[in-house]
C-alpha cells in the first residue's frame, strides 16, 4: 500500500492517478460507513461521491493527527448523519436505554424477521433496526477492525460511551434472536 | 447492562468460552461471526472515475469562474476612474504630470508600440513554437 503521506503531497500537487489511488485504498471503508445508514442504492452512491469530493476539498487542512482513514470515515459518518437529517429519514441517536431495551426485545415480530434462516442475514435484518449510532459503532468496530479510540475520533463520542454502545447493541441482538427464534435453531 | 452479559462477550472475543454447554455463548458467537461480514453493498467500478470527472469538471468551472470575477474587477475598476475623473475635473497637468503631459503622444504610440509587438509575439513567434 503507497504511504498515505507521498499520496497526500502528490494529490496536492495536482496528481489526479494518486487521488485515483486514494479513493481505491478507501472505498470500501466508506461504502461500508453509508451502506449501514442509507438503504438507497443511488443515494448511497451519490454520497459516496460527496464523502470524496469533500476528502479532495479539504485534503490541505488534514495534518496527520490520525490516520488517514479515520479522517475519511469522520468526514463519511458526518455526511452521512446530515444526509439523514436532511432527508429526515430515521435518524434514531440512542433512545432511553430501558424502554428501548423493552421495546426492541418484545416489539412484534414481522414475519419478513422470520422468513431468513440464514443466521447472518437474520442478525444482519436485526441490527438494521437498532439506532443510527448502534448500528455504526458496530460496522466501525467489527466489519472495519477500528479500536475505542479511533471510533471515538470518528463520531466524537467518549470511548467509555462507544465500548457501553457495542455490549448493549450485542445484548439486545442476542436477546432479540432469543426471542425470536425457536430454542432447537439456536444451537 | 447485564455485567453477566458484559463478561461473556469479553470471554468470547478473547477466545474464551465455551459455547457447547453455555447457550448465551452459542449466541454471541454467532452474532459476532454475523457482524464480521462484510455488507454486500459495492461501488461500481466506474466510482473513481466518476469523482474524479466531478473533480475536473468542478475546476475547470472554478477557473471560469476567477476569470469572470477578474473581468468585472477591471470593468467596474475603469468605470470607477472615468466617473472619478468625470466628477473631480482630473486634468494632466496636476503635479508631477503636467512636466510629462507635453510627451502625451510618445506615451500612447509607447503603448501602442508595445501592444503590436505583443500581437506580432502571438501570432507568429508563438505559434510556430507550438507546432515545433
Amino acid at each position: 500500500m503507497t504511504d498515505d503521506r507521498a499520496l497526500i503531497s502528490r494529490t496536492l500537487r495536482g496528481d489526479m492517478q494518486a487521488f485515483t489511488l486514494l479513493i481505491r485504498q478507501h472505498e470500501r471503508l466508506v461504502a461500508h460507513m453509508i451502506s449501514r445508514l442509507v438503504k438507497n442504492d443511488e443515494e448511497r452512491e451519490e454520497l459516496c461521491q460527496d464523502v470524496f469530493l469533500k476528502v479532495y476539498e479539504k485534503l490541505a487542512e488534514f495534518n496527520f493527527q490520525s490516520k488517514l482513514s479515520t479522517w475519511i470515515a469522520t468526514i463519511a459518518y458526518r455526511h452521512a448523519i446530515n444526509h439523514m437529517r436532511k432527508k429526515k429519514l430515521l435518524y434514531t441517536a440512542i433512545p432511553e436505554e430501558e424502554s428501548f431495551s423493552a421495546h426492541f426485545t418484545e416489539d412484534a415480530n414481522p414475519e419478513s424477521l422470520m422468513e431468513d434462516r440464514d443466521m447472518d442475514t437474520f442478525v444482519m435484518k436485526l441490527v438494521d433496526l437498532l439506532p443510527t449510532n448502534y448500528k455504526l459503532v458496530l460496522t466501525l468496530y467489527h466489519v472495519e477492525g477500528m479500536t475505542y479510540e479511533e471510533i471515538g475520533s470518528v463520531t466524537n463520542m467518549p470511548e467509555g460511551t462507544i465500548k457501553n454502545y457495542i455490549f448493549r447493541a450485542r445484548t439486545l441482538l442476542k436477546e432479540k434472536v432469543k426471542s425470536i427464534l425457536p430454542k432447537e435453531e439456536w444451537l | 447492562m447485564n455485567e453477566a452479559d458484559k463478561k461473556l462477550q469479553e470471554k468470547i472475543e478473547a477466545g474464551f468460552s465455551d459455547p457447547v454447554s453455555d447457550i448465551d455463548a452459542k449466541l454471541y458467537q454467532q452474532i459476532f461471526s454475523a457482524l464480521e461480514k462484510e455488507p454486500e453493498y459495492t461501488l461500481p467500478t466506474s466510482f473513481v472515475d466518476r469523482v474524479v470527472h466531478k473533480i475536473q469538471h468542478e475546476q475547470a468551472r472554478s477557473a471560469k469562474r476567477e476569470y469572470f470575477w477578474l473581468c468585472v474587477g477591471i470593468i467596474l475598476l475603469i468605470v470607477a476612474m472615468v466617473f472619478a475623473i468625470a466628477f473631480t475635473g482630473f486634468k494632466i497637468s496636476a503635479g508631477f504630470l503636467s512636466g510629462i503631459s507635453a510627451y502625451k503622444g510618445l506615451f500612447v504610440f509607447g503603448a501602442a508600440f508595445i501592444v503590436f509587438l505583443n500581437w506580432l509575439d502571438k501570432k507568429f513567434i508563438r505559434a510556430k513554437s507550438d507546432v515545433l
